[in-house]
């Protein structure tokens, strides 16, 4: 029944050699790693705003038109950085970004550092953008507001499966609303200006006399360009997924990173300067690009399309960091420092279990905020700018200690997107950390020190089971222990058998939950197991592990050197369902008894046939 | 390793009167004898807490009740269910 569900929801299980075939093509690579950085322009642009506004409604008088010049800066950064991630891309052809050239260049620290600003953005990822896109549903469907929550998870369920599916398969389902995303953005775009121009809206009005150069000023507009700076976010997906590329993979991912930073760029510049045209300001009830596509295009077909394809777009950001989210894991978890489970590649040959820890993580969070996603977003963006700032100045560093052709001028390009993303880094903390960048700070605290956590377990878990000081163990003596229920039955005599097969100090013991005559169990016992002791053990409070495990206890020291081998028996049935019925003693003894060192727990199972 | 009836009949009368005598609410449960003949394991039962007591078979068969008294009560006490003398 699983193994059916599991093979309709995700597909039959592909062969290791087919490995190769999952790579992606240019086009496709595109709209997996593209969806993320892409889908910002239908928020970016309204968080500048959000910010500006709010200066007004603190009595600063402060134009809406400055979204535009803050606007212009972030599209210059959005180059600065992908020119800095191409020479990443040519350093590091396997992947990794951030953590990888950190590793390599600066200090296991900061690699660790970068590894959890990216991760945690990749959760946060997940959750802004299914939120965002749920949020384009309820400003066109309001009535949905009240169930955006549920909303939201099952949009995360549809995105994990179907990247369970495998990347060839994802990349299928979603090019089309990605690339949909691309036209009708210039549609939009291209129809607003057209308009504007064919004079059908006034002019703006002309800019009030700005306030004069004060800190609130300065630190309102410091606030709208960090929050704009959410632009960037999944710009870093195609450093950090190279590996999803045809070869010659750097070549390809990097050309595909250009591509994407000059969309990004145009976009989201476009629909900037289309706000301040149309004079469009942030409202609580509808998006800045819903009110411009109805400003525009009027409450027809067109302006539902644009909607749609936002809505899409939105909710498949979050497809990226599917793609990057397990990729990522599964380096820092070859490295020991994530647990190795998310090394592991799947049926699909992707990292199915990354996948899968990723979704439940973004749903708690969405459950957490309630599908709010102005409330996460300050979040993420420092995450964002560590990772910049790490990668950059590892490669920096690379560089210094390279003798390849060009190292000058790519170590300036570098040293110039470093110390940029750092500038940014630190405004983005300044004016973001009473928003809830502070979490963050803890939130990357925490990350590495559990890293740090898991590798030490790991190093003591090799350290202990090495073969290096082994010493072989006398004979080994043990006691076999059998709990059974108070009537005989074929299941209680096969594990019987069993525990006479393995030791000559068989005992069995059944808890009297129900009072019954010790005398009368005893020869029914006799009957069956004669040469078998059998302890029946009084059960004042009626509870069955209690009295069992506090027996077993005592035995562990009743002999040295002794081992206790607890044997249960367990009928098994036919349907699952019929599991339902039945108690579950077995399973609960075998979780009391996992973690008794001395204790070792068989099952033996009575397959029944009915 | 069984003990036969009789034989553990003949255990049981001898311990409980001194289980009852250091505790009223010991119960004898069960007596049994390990594979190496050596161990006699006597369960007795407080509340909802087994107890198992280690005996040295072939000694216990010409224990002076004194002694065997001392040497259950060293138990008991061990595993903190008498008071610490």
């Amino acid at each position: 029944m699983f193994r059916w569900l599991k093979q309709f929801l995700i597909g039959s299980p592909l062969d290791t050699a087919a490995l190769h075939e999952q790579r992606l093509s240019k086009k496709s690579a595109l709209s997996v790693l593209a969806a993320d950085n892409l889908s910002s322009t239908a928020y970016a642009t309204e968080e500048i705003l959000l910010a500006l506004t709010a200066g007004v409604a603190a009595g600063l008088l402060v134009p809406l038109h400055y979204a535009v010049p803050i606007a212009g800066a972030i599209v210059l950064l959005t180059a600065i950085v992908a020119v800095s991630y191409g020479q990443t891309l040519h350093a590091y052809p396997t992947g990794g970004g951030a953590y990888t050239v950190a590793k390599e260049n600066l200090s296991v620290t900061a690699a660790l550092a970068g590894a959890a600003a990216l991760l945690l953005d990749y959760i946060l990822t997940v959750a802004v953008s299914v939120a965002a896109g749920v949020a384009a549903i309820t400003s066109a469907v309001p009535s949905l507001y009240s169930h955006r929550v549920l909303l939201c998870a099952l949009a995360v369920v549809a995105i994990l499966l179907a990247n369970l599916r495998g990347v060839r398969e994802s990349a299928a389902v979603f090019a089309a609303p990605v690339y949909f995303f691309i036209l009708s953005m210039y549609v939009l775009i291209g129809g607003g200006l057209m308009k504007y121009f064919q004079g059908a809206v006034a002019p703006p009005v002309a800019p009030a006399t700005p306030e004069p150069l004060q800190f609130a000023f300065v630190l309102l507009l410091l606030r709208a360009f960090a929050s704009g700076c959410a632009a960037l976010t999944g710009i870093e997906a195609v450093a950090q997924g190279v590996q999803v590329f045809r070869p010659p993979v750097s070549r390809n991912a990097a050309i595909t990173l250009y591509c994407l930073a000059t969309l990004l760029a145009t976009m989201f510049l476009g629909v900037s300067f289309l706000a301040y045209l149309f004079g469009t300001q942030p409202l609580a009830g509808e998006t800045v690009l819903s009110q411009l596509g109805r400003t525009i295009y009027g409450a027809g077909p067109v302006y539902y399309v644009i909607q749609a394809a936002t809505m899409a777009i939105l909710i498949l950001a979050a497809n990226t960091s599917f793609t990057g989210f397990p990729r990522l894991a599964s380096i820092v978890a070859q490295d020991k420092f994530l647990p190795r489970q998310l090394a592991n590649l799947g049926d699909r040959l992707v990292f199915s279990n990354g996948m899968v820890f990723l979704a439940l993580v973004a749903i708690a969070l969405l459950i957490l905020f309630k599908g709010d996603v102005h409330r996460l977003i300050p979040l993420y963006m420092v995450g964002v700018f560590l990772a910049f700032t790490l990668s950059q100045a590892g490669m920096v560093v690379h560089w210094r200690h390279t003798s390849e052709p060009g190292r000058g001028w790519r170590l300036a390009i570098n040293a110039v997107g470093a110390v940029t993303t750092a500038l940014v880094l630190l405004v983005v903390a300044f004016v973001k950390f009473l928003e809830g960048a502070w979490m963050v700070v803890f939130a990357l605290g925490g990350l590495i020190l559990l890293f740090r956590k898991v590798r030490s377990h790991y190093y003591a878990t090799t350290r202990e089971l090495s073969l290096a000081d082994y010493e072989k163990p006398g004979e080994i003596r043990h006691t076999a222990v059998v709990p059974v229920p108070p009537s005989m039955n074929k299941a209680v005599m096969r594990a019987v058998e069993y525990a006479r097969s393995i030791s000559k100090d068989t005992i069995a013991v059944n808890v009297n939950v129900d009072n019954l005559d010790r005398k009368e169990l005893q020869e029914k016992w006799q009957a069956w197991a004669p040469d078998v002791p059998l302890v029946v053990l009084d059960s004042p409070y009626r509870a069955i592990h209690r009295p069992l495990l506090r027996f077993i206890d005592e035995l562990e020291g009743w002999r040295d050197d002794d081992l206790i081998t607890v044997v249960i028996p367990e009928s098994v049935s036919k349907r699952w369902w019929h599991h339902l019925l039945h108690n579950q003693t077995s399973l609960f003894l075998k979780a009391a008894l996992f973690f008794k060192p001395k204790i070792i727990v068989t099952s033996i199972p009575y397959h029944l046939r009915k | 390793m069984e003990l036969t009836p009789e034989r553990k009949q003949s255990i049981r009368r001898r311990l409980e009167p001194l289980l009852a005598g250091l505790d009223p609410e010991l119960k004898f449960i069960e007596v049994f004898l390990d594979s190496s003949r050596e161990n006699l394991g006597v369960v007795v039962q407080k509340e909802d807490q087994p107890i198992i007591l280690r005996l040295d078979f072939v000694r216990y068969v010409s224990m002076p009740e004194a002694e065997l008294r001392a040497a259950v009560a060293r138990q008991l006490r061990a595993k903190n269910i008498l008071p610490a003398a």
